[in-house]
């Protein structure tokens, strides 16, 4: 920080990092730096030994402070490690990132070569020289041996007491005791007898216990030609071994003896004599290993050599043997853990030729380790190894040993010897019998039972490969520790695998725990494996595996209980046992033991997915539980249980609130942290699961530095990540997020949100039409506390935005926002609140929520005639006589209130209150509302009787419209012509009308296609079809630019129909079901009634009758729905139900009315006249003949049929008058011939043939 | 927290002296603010903090704690975040005089002022023999001598 200069590129780090020997750091010029005081030391001494892994925080915490951290023991670990990187990298910039000492999750890892330490080249070099030996280059070894021994400066990292210190040290040793070895080894091979044996001589003196070197200095003194001296160095090792150990030798060495009494040449090569080649790597595993998925093994391959031969020769031979006699069962398929299970598989078929070893499952709570133990049982099961399950249970409530009892209970057929073992640890067994009676010293008592156990489980591997399943290790207590750690050095020996899932080390790491687990990485054998998170892939694939599994679920606290920890006593003590027999029993989804019988359950018919397989809604959930499996089925089980008739969607998803077992699981985590970084923490929630770091730093006023220290735990402990392009972060989890947001309360949500809201104007003071939302949002939130003038302008802005960006549905939002934070006491309140209202009203309409819109207009209007605002009432009252398709209201809805309103304001608005021009001109505002006015009272007035009035009201409209002059205007007036003169004897003009608007330079897209779609219906019914598919297209594409769900659906409707006609079936199907899920989300009147007439035409077409009449018949019966009844009629009469329809034209009678939907009604009644006599058929068919060369089509177009004159045939034929209904049926032909419409034309062709004969 | 000098009611006679006695490039202020409240509110506790040239001792001044938040912890609280904060500037000792002038008979008669049960239990402590010389050092390092070390009623000191 002193340099001026911030270099840009990166140099590499020269830095030599030395642990053999007091732990010292040198630079390129070879200086040691100053390290610090002894604690910072050991830090880095941690981080070197595991470079270039990353130490979880809690590792780090836990080895500095022996597990009794005081309460500012992060905060003093982080200013250790800002300390370290200052003495590492003394010349980095203030706000670059570390290079060397990096954070990473779970904690910190420092980014060196592994070739800067000098242990592991120490080690390496040791491995070459020990393969150099064995392929005969003993000159090689020696010179890399002597130069590795010379880099041994003394006891390893000798001033730190700590436990990892130790661990290193014993390892580091081990490695140099070997490579001595080897080196006394290579002096033999070369010939420096003398030498070799006063070496090892002198290393006996100091270390008298160990037998090969005893070996080695009996061959150096044999072939040194000293024979004597080598019995005798035999004798004392022997006296030695027998006075201080009560042990003989081993059989090796006593063969040796017994090679030199008879001076055997073999004793010249190397000893023992080997037929292969036995290469035993030198290095044992790391110390931790976190971030990879799966960790490198410690090697368990067997060992070849005297004295332990368990199959170890054929072993080679036996693994083509496994994989044949195996028959392996298919891996259960696991969502994302295919790779655990291919090496829990690989370690299953070594443990079968007698190689076991130790797997440790690591993984944050909730992420899938006991459902992957499951997966391995299956794996196991299918194999032939049998399985022994123990849990251990949180807290003191579990008896002492509780897992091994678990295990020795489950075995307890195996053999008397395993029950009186199990009895003997519960102490339920007499006190005189078993392993331990009769010893009163603790320690030995327990070594005796340890080593009892132990044989016992050997002896019972042997008869049968075994696996033990340990689940929550992090639970169990320190005398169950103790005796897996006993067990775990033979493990490699035995074909014995024991699985083990726990947390990674957790804020309650007792010692205990890190001590077993340091010692167990040490053996060989033992392997670590973590399971991470799912990928969004990886979530869909979830979805589709789960959705069976959940809709089975009916018994939620079962699961959740099973979740939280709490197991039922019977759970307890029923260790399950699967033998390989084929016929396992089925784990239950979730592998809870005992837990009701959902055995059969994955085997169980699919059943309908609650989930559509959909890509968005995995990206949701993703997003939301950052793809931890339990986080993503306890969401998924709350929308589903509160969705349970629909399937569940994104928005779902974005809308849920934190289950509550997730977010203890959060506060937990977020407690350990230090106070300040939790206040950090719950100020970035506020701002949002992104969290800009600069209004971040703004909104809290503490300085940058600071507040990156801060977070530093937050992103260490996972919480927090930080993003890739620079300052800002992320949070890991949106739950995370919103579980710190809950936990503020709302004063407090409400200032924060002030103090963003603030904080964002200044930092981007200049630039905030990008940010208008975003501002809305805080200053919304911030209401109560002041934030309110701004929250409305901020709203009103965003709205406003939105609306040219045409994204109409978060206008709608905004506009609502706004409203929702106006401030009632403020000056002004009602007639601001009324023009807001406006706004939401106009919003709405234009999203296709017309009842939404007419609620907020209503209250305008009610507002201004309160106020006396005239001009409000006016606009609010003409917002519904915008261009529109359809009209609105309800099928024969007429709202008096607002005709009576409209008329008001109309006699308001007089020409002679409006000034007049001399030459007799209309001018003024005053006129545009007049001619608003005119067409909002004529097209209120369409269902009423007085429609004609109605009629002359638009027309008005259109002519003051244009002496205006105003091209809106009158596209506007025209299209209130078009709907309120929809009748059957006004078609001529209102076509002219339509086609005048498409003539307006500058309309609106929207209009445009409204426009068209009001002229479709015309060139359909006259047969033009050509022209009524180019404008369709065009219709189309324009509704993919414009986004209004209304005029979509209608699109889509009108396109619907015109497949109809084609016979195009799945078309239809696409179309009508896009028109119809579109028209649901708006709130237009008939989306239930046009949908079953679409479904009914649709199966009628295709030759289906009689399928929708119940529906039909009950809708009918509304009299709001009263447009269906002749359809229902229709399908009774198809359906054969001529008693059913009698009746319901009894009760309905068979009026039709001269509206919109005439021609079709007019259709429908004549064909249930030609089968029921009813109405009367005569009456009908002077109805249908003028119009028998027409097209059928209903409305817009959602249902279309053939030409007119089939039915006029029909008609004909029931009155007897043959020959002209062979004539129409002959023109029906002829017509749908010419227009290529196939399957009209074989129906008319059946009806002429039948009428024929 | 901000190292920088601000109005505070708190703090604001010992800023006046230290501004009278010393040069305010060595003076810091830590403040402990609630973010849930508005913006403008005033600080809970406060503390005052001076550096000695080479960076290696320091000196606390004022340490307080408003009035109505107070036995709630936030003393120690700042005090720890205050000591983490300096231990990372390199500040190898710090020191804090407890009572002078008319309170020294009081704080000898053991008279538990609740700054000094919170310095003892953040491990202040008497000097160390010898350790006299440096803060001695420290109080003349001006070009006037203050007398600070040697006639407070109460010289507690920690290392880092």
């Amino acid at each position: 920080m002193r340099e001026a200069i911030d270099r840009p590129t990166w140099e590499p780090n020269p830095l030599d990092f030395r642990v053999l020997g007091p732990f010292e750091v040198v630079d390129r010029a070879g200086t040691a730096l100053d390290l610090g005081s002894r604690k910072q030391r050991a830090v880095l001494a941690l981080l070197v030994l595991n470079a270039p892994r990353v130490v979880p925080l809690d590792q780090l915490i836990d080895q500095l402070w022996a597990g009794e951290p005081p309460s500012s023991a992060t905060g003093t670990l982080q200013a250790y490690i800002s300390q370290l990187r200052r003495v590492l990298e003394p010349r980095r910039g203030p706000r670059t990132p570390a290079r060397a000492l990096r954070t990473r999750e779970p904690g910190y890892l420092l980014d060196i070569e592994p070739a800067q330490v000098d242990a592991t080249r120490f080690v390496g070099d040791a491995d070459a020289a020990q393969a150099a030996l064995l392929r005969g280059e003993a000159a090689q070894a020696e010179s890399l041996l002597a130069a590795a021994l010379r880099a041994w400066r003394g006891e390893p990292l000798v001033e730190f007491t700590e436990p990892f210190a130790r661990s290193a040290v014993i390892r580091l040793a081990e490695v140099r005791v070997t490579a001595l070895q080897t080196r006394m080894e290579a002096w033999l091979s070369l010939g420096r007898y003398s030498e070799a044996a006063a070496e090892v001589g002198h290393f006996l003196d100091g270390d008298p216990y160990r037998e090969g070197f005893w070996a080695l200095l009996i061959r150096a003194l044999y072939r040194d030609g000293r024979q004597a001296e080598a019995l005798a160095a035999y004798q004392r090792c022997r006296t030695l071994l027998g006075e201080e150990l009560g042990l003989d030798p081993s059989p090796e060495l006593r063969r040796l003896e017994r090679a030199v009494l008879e001076h055997d040449p073999a004793l010249h090569g190397p000893w023992p004599p080997r037929a292969t080649p036995a290469f035993t790597p030198v290095s044992a595993p790391a110390l931790t290993t976190v971030s990879a998925p799966v960790s490198a093994p410690a090697g368990p391959r067997p060992q070849y050599g005297p004295g332990t031969g368990t199959g170890a020769g054929a072993a080679g031979a036996g693994a083509a043997d496994v994989g044949g006699a195996a028959g392996a069962a298919e891996p259960p398929r696991l969502v994302g853990r295919e790779p655990h299970l291919r090496r829990i598989a690989e370690r299953l078929d070594d443990a079968r030729c007698g190689s076991g070893g130790l797997l440790l499952v690591t993984g944050e709570a909730g992420i899938g380790k006991t459902r992957l133990a499951d997966g391995a049982a299956e794996l196991a099961a299918g194999r032939g190894v049998d399985v022994a399950w123990s849990r251990c249970l949180e807290g003191s409530g579990a008896p002492a040993f509780w897992p091994w009892i678990q295990v020795l209970e489950a075995l307890r057929d195996g053999g008397d010897d395993l029950a009186d073992l199990a009895s003997s640890l519960t102490g339920e067994g007499d006190a005189g019998t078993g392993a331990v009676s009769g010893v009163t010293d603790p320690d030995t008592a327990r070594f005796l039972l340890h080593d009892a156990i132990g044989r016992a489980l050997a002896r019972r591997a042997e008869s049968g490969p075994l696996m033990l399943i340990i689940d929550d290790l992090h639970w169990a207590d320190a005398a169950s520790l103790k005796l897996l750690t006993f067990l775990g050095g033979d493990l490699h020996r035995l074909p014995l695998l024991v699985l083990v899932t726990m947390r990674p080390n957790g804020p309650d790491a007792a010692p205990p725990l890190a001590e077993a687990l340091g010692e167990l990485t040490r053996h060989r054998g033992t392997e670590r494996m973590s399971v991470g998170a799912f990928t969004p892939e990886q979530v869909m694939d979830y979805l589709a595996d789960a959705g069976a599994d959940l809709g089975a679920e009916t018994d939620a606290d079962a699961v959740s209980s099973a979740v939280s920890g709490a197991v039922s006593a019977d759970d307890v003590r029923s260790a399950r046992v699967l033998r390989g027999t084929g016929e396992s029993t089925i784990i239950a989804a979730h592998g809870r033991a005992g837990s009701g019988d959902r055995a059969g359950n994955g085997q169980a018919a699919p059943r309908e997915l609650p989930y559509e397989r959909d890509r968005a809604l995995a990206e949701a959930l993703h997003e939301r539980t950052g793809g931890n499996p339990l986080f993503l089925r306890e969401l998924l089980r709350l929308l589903a249980s509160n969705r349970p008739a629909r399937s569940v969607a994104a928005d779902d998803v974005r809308s849920i609130a934190v289950p509550d077992g997730v977010r203890d699981v959060i506060s937990q985590r977020v407690y350990r942290l230090p106070e300040d970084t939790q206040a950090l923490l719950r100020a970035a929630a506020v701002i949002g699961k992104d969290v800009d770091a600069d209004v971040l730093e703004a909104a809290t006023g503490i300085g940058a530095a600071r507040m990156m220290t801060l977070l530093e735990p937050a992103v260490a402990t996972g919480l927090l990540a930080e993003t890739d392009d620079g300052w800002n972060y992320r949070f890991s989890h949106a739950l995370v997020r919103d579980a710190l947001y809950a936990g503020l309360t709302r004063l407090q949500r409400a200032q924060i949100h002030a103090r963003v809201g603030e904080a964002i104007e200044s930092r981007y003071r200049g630039d905030l039409s990008s940010r208008l939302p975003v501002l809305a949002h805080h200053f919304g939130s911030a209401a109560r506390v002041g934030g309110a003038a701004k929250a409305v302008s901020y709203a009103t802005e965003a709205a406003r935005q939105a609306a040219v960006h045409l994204a109409y549905d978060e206008a709608v939002l905004f506009w609502e926002q706004a409203l929702a934070v106006l401030d009632p006491a403020g000056m002004g309140f009602a007639a601001r609140r009324c023009s807001l209202l406006i706004e939401l009203g106009r919003a709405r309409r234009v999203t296709g929520d017309v009842v939404g819109g007419r609620v907020a207009l209503d209250e305008a209007v009610a507002l201004a005639t309160d106020l006396g605002d005239d001009d409000a009432v006016v606009e609010a009252a003409t917002v519904f006589g915008g261009v529109t398709l359809w009209y609105w209201r309800a099928y024969g809805v007429v709202d008096e209130r607002m005709v009576a309103l409209v008329e008001q304001q109309l006699r308001r608005l007089t020409p002679a209150a409006g000034a007049l021009s001399p030459d007799g001109a209309p001018t003024g505002v005053n006129d545009v509302r007049r001619a608003e006015l005119l067409g909002t009272l004529g097209v209120e007035l369409y269902y009423g009787d007085r429609r004609a009035e109605g009629r002359q009201y638009t027309a008005e409209a259109v002519a003051l419209a244009r002496r205006i002059g105003d091209d809106l205007l009158l596209a506007r007036t025209l299209n209130n012509y078009a709907v309120a003169a929809w009748t059957p004897d006004w078609e001529e003009d209102r076509l002219r009308a339509v086609e005048e608007i498409l003539t307006l330079p500058r309309l609106p897209l929207a209009w445009e296609v409204i426009a068209r779609l009001l002229r479709m219906p015309s060139l359909l019914r006259s047969g033009r079809l050509p022209e009524y598919d180019a404008e369709l297209a065009r219709c189309l594409r324009i509704t993919d630019e414009i986004r209004m769900p209304e005029i979509k659906a209608q699109v889509n409707y009108a396109a619907a129909g015109r497949a109809l006609l084609d016979g195009r079936w799945a078309d239809v199907e696409r179309f009508s079901g896009t028109a119809v899920t579109g028209h649901h989300r708006t709130s237009l009147w008939g989306a239930g009634a046009i949908d079953i007439l679409c479904r009914f035409f649709f199966d009628w077409a295709r030759g289906r009758h009689g399928v929708h009449l119940d529906e039909l018949a009950a809708l009918a019966a509304d009299p709001s729905h009263r447009l269906l009844r002749p359809t229902a009629v229709l399908a009774a009469v198809e359906a054969g139900e001529e008693e059913l329809a009698h009746r319901m034209v009894d009760q309905w009678g068979t009026r039709i009315e001269r509206d919109w939907a005439w021609q079709f009604t007019v259709w429908q009644w004549a064909l249930v006249a030609t089968k029921l006599g009813r109405p009367d058929p005569e009456e009908m068919l002077a109805e249908v003949l003028p119009i028998a060369d027409q097209f059928v089509i209903m409305g817009t177009g959602a249902v279309s049929w053939g030409a007119m004159h089939d039915v006029a045939a029909l008609l004909l034929a029931r009155l007897g008058r043959t020959g002209e209904a062979v004539a129409q049926a002959e023109r029906a032909v002829a017509l749908h011939r010419r227009l290529g419409l196939r399957h009209l034309e074989e129906g008319s062709a059946a009806l002429l043939s039948r009428l024929r004969s | 927290m901000h190292p920088h000098l601000e109005e505070s009611t708190l703090l604001a006679a010992a800023v006046a002296d230290a501004a009278a006695e010393v040069s305010p490039a060595r003076c810091r202020m830590y403040v402990l603010a609630d973010i849930g409240r508005p913006a403008a509110s005033p600080p809970l506790a406060a503390a005052l903090v001076e550096t000695e040239k080479t960076g290696r001792l320091a000196w606390i001044r004022e340490l307080a704690v408003a009035e109505p938040f107070r036995r709630r912890g936030l003393g120690r609280r700042l005090l720890a975040d205050l000591l983490t904060e300096l231990r990372a500037d390199g500040v190898r000792e710090i020191g804090c005089a407890v009572g002078r002038g008319t309170e020294r008979e009081q704080v000898a008669a053991e008279q538990d002022l609740p700054v000094l049960a919170l310095l003892r239990g953040a491990g202040f402590g008497p000097p160390l023999p010898g350790t006299g010389e440096r803060w001695r050092a420290f109080s003349y390092d001006s070009q006037e001598t203050r007398r600070i070390a040697t006639d407070a009623a109460v010289l507690l000191t920690r290392e880092l």
